[in-house]
């Protein structure tokens, strides 16, 4: 193979000079006007083919030619050499492009959805309960001091839910240690939630907001579905791998781009954060049936709950599924 | 009498970055689906054929850059790192106790990792056919990388800028063209300047911010039966995060262009003359664009960010521009020996 339209760098200094380079008798010839030599093919390296860039012919001693890129040498080339061969043909049309960018949303897609909570719900069975317990009484304390206020319900009155939240952890994990607590907070209002390491908080304005005893016994069996689920733990886990995983895909993790892999993070967070709520809810509901509660009870407190304070939020970026999506799930 | 050397051209000369999104898109694509499908292996491939791309697009007065590392050495480097951090997870998960003894002597290894990997990073790239090097001294970098460094929370982080201008004047000044030695020398004030403007712009932002955070978080918990919406803590996030950015990305022009400018290989001068308003319109952009097309959007975001670089520098000659490579054209070969412990990891320097 010939080509008229090569560079000659002598490797010396960074001049430029045209050259023929042609393939003759086993030798690679560089000839100008002013020039003539030759190698043997073995001696000289030619890069891989990428894009419309001139591509550099290695010469013994440091010099090098940049050819067209459709410059060959007549040599098979190593396996690497092949491989890459292989790549630029792929590289250089659209379809392959497609297809790769197809495939490549289907698996990260699929491991965002299904391996990686798989993955992180091994990992967190496995995981030592201490670091759950440090976590949840870290997380307490910091609401105690800036967001929640003691309690103002009456002794008897804890005392009751109480027996009727250890009915439940008898139902649920008889040999777990979980704990109510009684906490009031006017500014979040009726709620309640589960801590990593097994404590359930109950705000006073939510036993306040239940017109029944067994609806607020539903909202503590939805909770305990988060502590036997190891919700929080799994949580934090799924976050920060899909986070490593879109990070990986998007840019480099040490740079900017990784702003950009923020947003997708919040609404991945969202749908995990959703996907637990349901399940913490199917475990909510066989607590009830075990102990004789009947599901209604958590309908009907969802049902107030929304029309007091409908969230405004659509449903892709919200933390919790729609009632009427969880008061299907109760019907089932 | 004709002058016996042609008269000598002083003006400066622009860099060029001749690269294309759609062209560099199909490249990517592949390469990643590649990596995926390889568990990581093919990724050495990947970042070659990545590196060689944006090099060889870029030209500086009619000739190229050229990028040659070889994709094995690069998979060696990976495996080592993968290696040390699988390691570490599991004695974290076994022995946390061992696992944090090891932390200490690899902390003493960083500064060495560092000098191999700007040795490699050099090594093999090239302008006009004569490769870079970077000289620089193990011990020096224990000081800059090690020692320096430690004196940042003794003082309240008033020594950062010094230690960010300490860094990168010894990464520019042990590096080199063939036998042209690249110099910095940065002026203290004005890297202070840098980092004060920042400190305040990201102190006041943060005061916005965090008032919109315990006011949002107050009034919203985390509790669950979902009751309220939580616009005010997605603002609060948005806040901090756009103010984050907006002041990184313009220390980093700033500094960026404070570099260049004072940088010098032989004779020769830089000019950089990024706007910082143009790089956070870069980058806003260029996240908004990667979000919207779910990733697809990156090998674009790449593109347009080189050739704005590229067009806002250009070099002003201080003499003839030829390069001429140490010993003769030897130096290929000499380094290919150094080369066998050079590592290649990709630091934010």
């Amino acid at each position: 193979m010939t080509s008229e339209a090569a560079t000659y760098h002598d490797g010396q200094t960074s001049n430029a000079r045209p050259v023929r380079v042609r393939v003759a008798d086993g030798l690679v010839h560089i000839e100008s006007d002013d020039l003539a030599t030759a190698f043997p093919l073995a001696a000289v390296r030619l890069e891989p083919r990428l894009g419309d860039l001139p591509r550099r012919l290695d010469l013994p001693g440091g010099a090098s030619c940049l050819v067209p890129p459709d410059f060959e040498l007549p040599v098979p080339g190593d396996a690497p050499a092949r491989m890459e061969r292989w790549v630029n043909e792929l590289e250089v049309r659209w379809a392959p492009a497609v297809v790769a960018a197809v495939a490549l949303l289907v698996i990260v897609w699929g491991s965002i959805v299904y391996g990686v909570p798989a993955a992180a719900k091994v990992v967190a069975q496995r995981m030592n309960p201490a670091v759950e317990r440090q976590m949840g009484a870290q997380a307490l304390a910091t609401l105690d001091r800036f967001a929640l206020q003691p309690s103002v319900l009456p002794e008897a009155r804890r005392q009751v839910l109480t027996t009727r939240f250890a009915a439940l952890v008898g139902a649920a994990a008889p040999d777990a240690t979980y704990t109510l607590q009684f906490r009031s907070s006017p500014a979040i209002g009726p709620n309640a939630f589960a801590l990593p390491g097994g404590t359930v908080v109950l705000l006073d304005e939510l036993e306040k907001t239940a017109q029944h005893d067994d609806e607020i016994v539903a909202v503590l069996a939805h909770e305990i579905g988060h502590l036997t689920g190891r919700h929080t733990m799994r949580h934090v886990l799924q976050t920060s791998a899909a986070g490593v995983l879109v990070a990986a895909v998007v840019g480099d993790v040490l740079s900017l781009s990784s702003y950009a892999a923020a947003l997708p993070a919040f609404l991945l967070e969202a749908r995990y954060s959703r996907a637990f709520e349901l399940e913490a809810d199917r475990v909510g509901f066989t607590l009830m049936d075990a102990t004789g509660v009947d599901r209604a009870h958590f309908v009907r407190f969802l049902t107030r709950m929304e029309k007091d304070h409908g969230s405004g939020v659509p449903g892709f970026l919200s933390t919790h599924p729609r009632a009427d999506e969880r008061r299907r799930e109760a019907e089932r | 009498m004709p002058p016996l050397l042609p008269p000598v051209d002083l003006s400066p000369r622009p860099f060029a970055f001749t690269g294309t999104a759609g062209e560099y898109f199909r490249i990517w694509i592949v390469n990643l689906l590649l990596s995926v499908v390889t568990l990581g292996i093919y990724s050495a491939w990947a970042k070659v054929r990545r590196l060689r791309y944006f090099y060889g697009h870029t030209s500086l007065d009619g000739l190229a850059f050229g990028y040659h590392a070889s994709p094995i050495a690069i998979l060696k480097g990976r495996l080592i790192a993968y290696a040390v951090v699988m390691v570490l997870a599991a004695l974290g998960q076994l022995a946390p106790l061992v696992a944090s003894a090891l932390y200490l002597p690899l902390a003493v290894l960083m500064p060495i990792v560092f000098v191999r990997a700007f040795r490699f990073r050099a090594a093999n790239s090239s302008y006009g056919g004569i490769r870079f090097g970077f000289d620089g001294l193990e011990s020096d970098a224990y000081f800059v990388f090690l020692v320096l460094p430690m004196t940042v929370p003794f003082t309240l982080g008033l020594t950062y800028p010094l230690v960010v201008k300490r860094q990168r004047e010894y990464f520019v000044s042990e590096s080199r063209h063939g036998r042209s030695q690249f110099g910095l020398d940065l002026p203290t004030w004005p890297v202070y300047r840098i980092y004060v403007l920042a400190g305040v712009a990201l102190l006041s932002w943060f005061a916005v911010g965090v008032a919109t955070f315990m006011g949002a978080a107050v009034v919203e918990g985390i509790g669950r039966p979902e009751s309220m919406p939580r616009p005010g803590v997605w603002l609060a996030v948005a806040l901090l995060y756009t103010g984050l950015g907006v002041t990184v990305v313009a220390v980093r022009t700033a500094f960026e262009n404070l570099v260049w400018n004072h940088t010098l290989v032989d004779r020769h001068h830089f000019e950089s003359r990024l706007r910082a308003h143009r790089m956070i319109w870069i980058y806003a952009s260029n996240i908004l664009g990667i979000a919207l097309t779910l990733g697809l959007g990156v090998p674009w975001a790449r593109i347009r960010l080189a050739r704005y670089r590229a067009d806002s520098l250009s070099l002003i000659p201080g003499g003839p521009l030829v390069s001429t490579s140490l010993e003769g054209g030897l130096d290929a070969a000499a380094t290919g020996a150094e080369l066998s412990d050079a590592m290649d990891l990709d630091f934010g320097l």
